[in-house]
């Protein structure tokens, strides 16, 4: 064998140089023969298997593979199928948000057979999915992180960053002194940058309680990072930063009573130059999160008053995120059932994360306000409306309410409208409905697709199989 | 015989032409809607946007078609459309006697009316309106001497275009054993500097020597070599080209060679057997049973094509034979995975195997599909791997030019070398393959698992995982 490799070694280094170069150990040095040589190594390294290392790494288990948590081969096999890789367009964010929290409710974890074929829905959204999968997908670009299989806050420091924003994120929700002392103890080790994304993980969320704390770091040494707590200080009704927006954003209004009637109406003082887009901004800026009840304090008028007349200039849209901060509940489904079609159009265009923070009973109403209303003509927006709130309120639409959607009148013309226009936009429309109604109401659902072409349901009749598996026997 | 809008999603070229046909779904559009009495095949008549309406045909049980219009994809929105019809509102169909067109393109795709044709009968048209048009004009009858006459005219011509190839072919051999000896002179180190340009030329000199699967063979030689770590592409040449001298010579020398030998080489230089031939042949190698997916993959070809094999084990039989389907489409064509079958569906079928030494490449007679078991177990044979690895050079042995064969192991396990490779190895890891880097991503969920049964494609260098038992159930490498 020895005396093999070394012939072989001198051969492959004459074709390495070139037979006009080098000698090649053959009698014939013919072309035939050279072939014939060149034939007889490339025949024999064809039965040669390669050299292979003789240790490797140990391998630590850092899946969940506890069979109690793990999902039925008919969850799994049904969750394969619609989450087809070879699908030509990506998958709802409805869709993927409702199935993985139903496996968050039911404290499944996905498959690590199913891990390659899922992957992609982890840029949809990676909260929902559990640290094992979310380690195994950035794997392969780093070989850093945690071995845990949980992030605690013991352990939080050792993940990656943006597992820790997750995980501030989701903590900050159910227990904000935790989440404050963690942070204390972190942020003057972390770079402007870490600091300034664990920061904002905890926006959506910040209720006076946090106050004192952003307050110290506003002397932070980054501007960055005094920016954003400001930022979020400007939200805390009885800060200075609050109370500069509140100032500002009376400024802006006035009350004006007509002579004859003694009808009153509000004035806004708008900026001159401003188009339509930038005005709407301006608008968000400078009242999005005032308190319409400070705001009727400073101007000397009961609140319900105020809201009437904020409600008209369509300002009332912007008070909701404080509303639902403040655990005003009542007023703000008032809000909403009052100027549904416009209340929805704002939603669907304004960041209302804030809303996730409200009790399941609220967003029951919100529910309720918003769709009682709201005109299902216009099918496709109003889909895109209800997804947006969706994705806000983690809810579905409520069993009965999903059920007399369906059965309403509208929502037959709407669907006969987009199926007349055929536009392949609106193919994904029935499936995007799916995803936000209770499974009581895909039966009446599916009646009223009798007779629409297949475009439209074939997705959605694998999501409702899906939600059907794991939504029906918790 | 009942088909889903999954199914045809599944044969859709992609998501333009799904949408090209959803606006095909209008009644009006539609002169013609008709099926046979058992309902496996549907034609009818789609109005475009010319005089004439186009004519299609599908064949149910794999969903094959054909349509008159011009369309490079496969299958058309027009023949999408007709399935679609089928799948939404099968009762728009009237039941009629399969027109001679539709007969005809069916005995050209199953051979099973084609049995008892003899050479003289008329070649199908190749275009459907065409045949239909011929079948609206009284045939002209022949007379029994100019038949006579005309099969003979048919077969001089045959065998004058074969032996006019066989001599070009002969020719292509020789210029290819100068240009590897050229090489050779020249030495492997410079290779990549004039690799692009010299291999360009000794391609279109194989195209145009009619020997086609050589040109693929020397470009795919030359995707290997430049995709191979830079210390190992000198090995890449060797073989490659070593191979392809080997290969020159026994075509050269074929009639000194077992039939099924022969087979293989004239195969790998690029004659071809056509479906209906092979299914017409008696002593072609013929394997009844329950048959199993363990895989699909596609590759796409130096010659633009897609090559998608759908990988199959037989149940029924305790040395559970191999058999690989191919299809080819055209890059061009846009299609995505069009596969009818996933991994782990089970089926009845014939696979009658293309003429080889090693006999792998098949064709399906009337597969019926089983009801679908995806996520069940493997059920491959377990070899341990020396024996695996000795079964695999056997097959070697008798043809030098096979590219890779399933294995099976079992005991396995996969590891992770310390430069983050994966392989799959023994109990005591004396027994290692490296598992193709393209795979790694998925085949990394198997890490940590004992006791693996593992099924893939070993090509003597790595090997590409299909499926695996394991203790947490079935993985399957092809998405569900």
């Amino acid at each position: 064998v020895s005396d093999w490799l070394q012939q072989r070694q001198e051969i492959n280094q004459a074709f390495v140089r070139g037979t006009r170069r080098a000698e090649l150990p053959i009698i014939e040095k013919t072309l035939s023969g050279k072939l014939g040589l060149l034939a007889a190594v490339a025949a024999r390294a064809r039965f040669e298997l390669p050299q292979h290392p003789t240790e490797f790494e140990q391998e630590q288990n850092q899946h969940n593979d506890n069979p109690q948590h793990v999902a039925s081969m008919d969850i799994r096999s049904a969750l394969c199928r619609y989450f087809r890789t070879n699908r030509k367009s990506d998958h709802p964010h409805s869709a993927v948000v409702r199935v993985f929290k139903s496996y968050q409710k039911r404290n499944l974890h996905v498959h690590r057979f199913d891990y390659v074929q899922l992957k992609p829905l982890l840029s949809i959204d990676a909260s929902l999915f559990d640290t094992p999968f979310r380690r195994w997908a950035s794997r392969r670009t780093s070989t850093e992180g945690s071995l845990h299989e949980q992030i605690t806050p013991e352990n939080w420091l050792e993940f990656s960053n943006p597992e820790r924003c997750d995980f501030i994120r989701d903590l900050h929700q159910r227990d904000a002194t935790t989440t404050r002392a963690l942070l204390s103890e972190c942020l003057a080790q972390e770079t402007a940058s870490v600091r300034g994304k664990l920061l904002g993980a905890i926006e959506a969320s910040v209720t006076a309680d946090d106050r004192e704390f952003l307050e110290t770091l506003l002397k932070d040494r980054a501007k960055s990072v005094k920016d954003i707590v400001a930022t979020m200080l400007g939200g805390i009704e009885g800060s200075v930063q609050y109370n500069e927006r509140l100032e500002e954003a009376v400024s802006r209004l006035s009350i004006k009573v007509s002579k004859l009637r003694k009808k009153k109406s509000l004035d806004v003082e708008q900026p001159g130059g401003y188009k339509s887009h930038r005005l709407a901004a301006w608008y968000a800026q400078t009242f999005n999160g005032i308190n319409p009840e400070s705001m009727a304090k400073h101007l000397d008028v009961d609140v319900k008053e105020f809201c009437d007349l904020i409600d008209k200039k369509g300002l009332a849209f912007e008070c909701i995120t404080q509303l639902a901060r403040q655990q005003n509940h009542k007023l703000m489904v008032t809000l909403a059932s009052r100027h549904t079609d416009g209340f929805m159009k704002w939603m669907s265009t304004n960041d209302i994360s804030s809303l996730q923070m409200i009790d399941d009973k609220t967003k029951e109403g919100l529910w309720s306000a918003l769709l009682g209303n709201a005109s299902m003509q216009k099918l496709g927006d109003w889909v895109h409306a209800v997804e947006r709130i969706y994705l806000s309120l983690k809810l579905p639409v409520p069993a009965q309410l999903s059920e007399s959607l369906i059965n309403s009148k509208d929502f037959k013309k709407g669907l006969d409208v987009i199926v007349e226009e055929h536009a392949p936009r609106h193919f994904e429309i029935v499936e995007r409905l799916v995803a936000v109604l209770q499974p009581s109401a895909y039966s009446a659902l599916m009646a009223k697709l009798e007779g629409v072409p297949s475009v439209y349901t074939t997705q959605a009749n694998q999501l409702i199989l899906l939600l059907n598996l794991l939504e029906s026997d918790q | 015989m009942a088909i889903t809008t999954e199914q045809i999603e599944a044969v859709a070229p992609d998501q333009a032409s799904l949408n090209a046909a959803s606006k095909l779904l209008k009644r009006a559009k539609w002169p013609m809607l008709e099926q046979n009495s058992d309902g496996t095949v549907l034609w009818g008549q789609c109005q475009g946007s010319g005089s004439t309406p186009y004519t299609m045909a599908v064949a149910l049980h794999d969903l094959g078609a054909k349509c008159s219009c011009p369309s490079r994809k496969f299958p058309c929105k027009h023949s999408i459309a007709l399935m679609w019809w089928y799948a939404d509102n099968a009762s728009e169909f009237s039941t009629g006697e399969t027109p001679e067109w539709v007969s005809q393109w069916l005995s050209r795709r199953r051979g099973s009316n084609a049995s008892g044709a003899s050479d003289a009968e008329p070649k199908p048209k190749e275009s459907l309106s065409d045949a239909a048009a011929d079948a609206a004009k009284p045939a002209k009858k022949l007379t029994a001497e100019e038949q006579k006459k005309k099969v003979e005219r048919a077969a001089k011509q045959k065998e004058r275009n074969k032996a006019k190839r066989e001599e070009s072919i002969l020719q292509g051999l020789d210029e290819l054993d100068l240009w590897i000896g050229d090489q050779l002179e020249e030495g492997f180190a410079g290779f990549e500097t004039r690799a692009h340009e010299q291999v360009q030329t000794l391609v279109k000199r194989l195209v145009d020597a009619k020997a086609p699967g050589l040109a693929l063979r020397v470009e795919s030689a030359l995707s290997e070599y430049f995709s191979a770590e830079f210390g190992d592409r000198n090995a890449v040449l060797i073989e490659a080209f070593g191979m392809l001298h080997l290969l020159a010579n026994a075509y050269r020398q074929q009639e000194a060679l077992p039939e099924s030998l022969k087979a293989d080489i004239r195969q790998a230089v690029g004659w071809t057997t056509e479906r209906e031939s092979l299914l017409n042949d008696k002593s072609a190698t013929r394997v009844s049973g329950e048959w199993m997916v363990t895989g699909v993959r596609e590759e796409t070809q130096t010659d633009r094509t897609i090559r998608q094999e759908t990988w199959l084990i037989q149940l029924d039989s305790d040395e559970h034979p191999v058999a690989v389907l191919m299809d080819f489409v055209p890059v061009a064509s846009g299609a995505g995975r069009t596969s009818l079958y996933r991994p782990g569906q089970k089926m009845d079928a014939t696979a009658v195997f293309y003429p080889s030494s090693t006999p792998l490449r098949a064709l399906l007679h009337e597969p019926k599909l089983k009801s679908d078991t995806t996520l069940g177990e493997v059920p491959v044979c377990t070899l341990n791997p020396t024996a695996a690895l000795d079964a695999f050079y056997e097959k070697r042995a008798t043809n030098p030019w096979l590219s890779s064969w399933p294995i099976s192991m079992g005991g396995a396990a996969i590891q992770r070398s310390s430069d983050e490779t994966l392989w799959v190895t023994n109990k005591d890891a004396s027994v290692a393959l490296e598992i193709k880097a393209a795979d790694s991503d998925k085949a990394s969920v198997l890490l940590g698992l004992e006791e693996l049964t593992v099924h893939g494609l070993f090509n003597g260098k790595h090997i590409e995982l299909l499926a695996a038992t394991t203790p947490l159930g079935a993985w399957w490498s092809t998405d569900l």
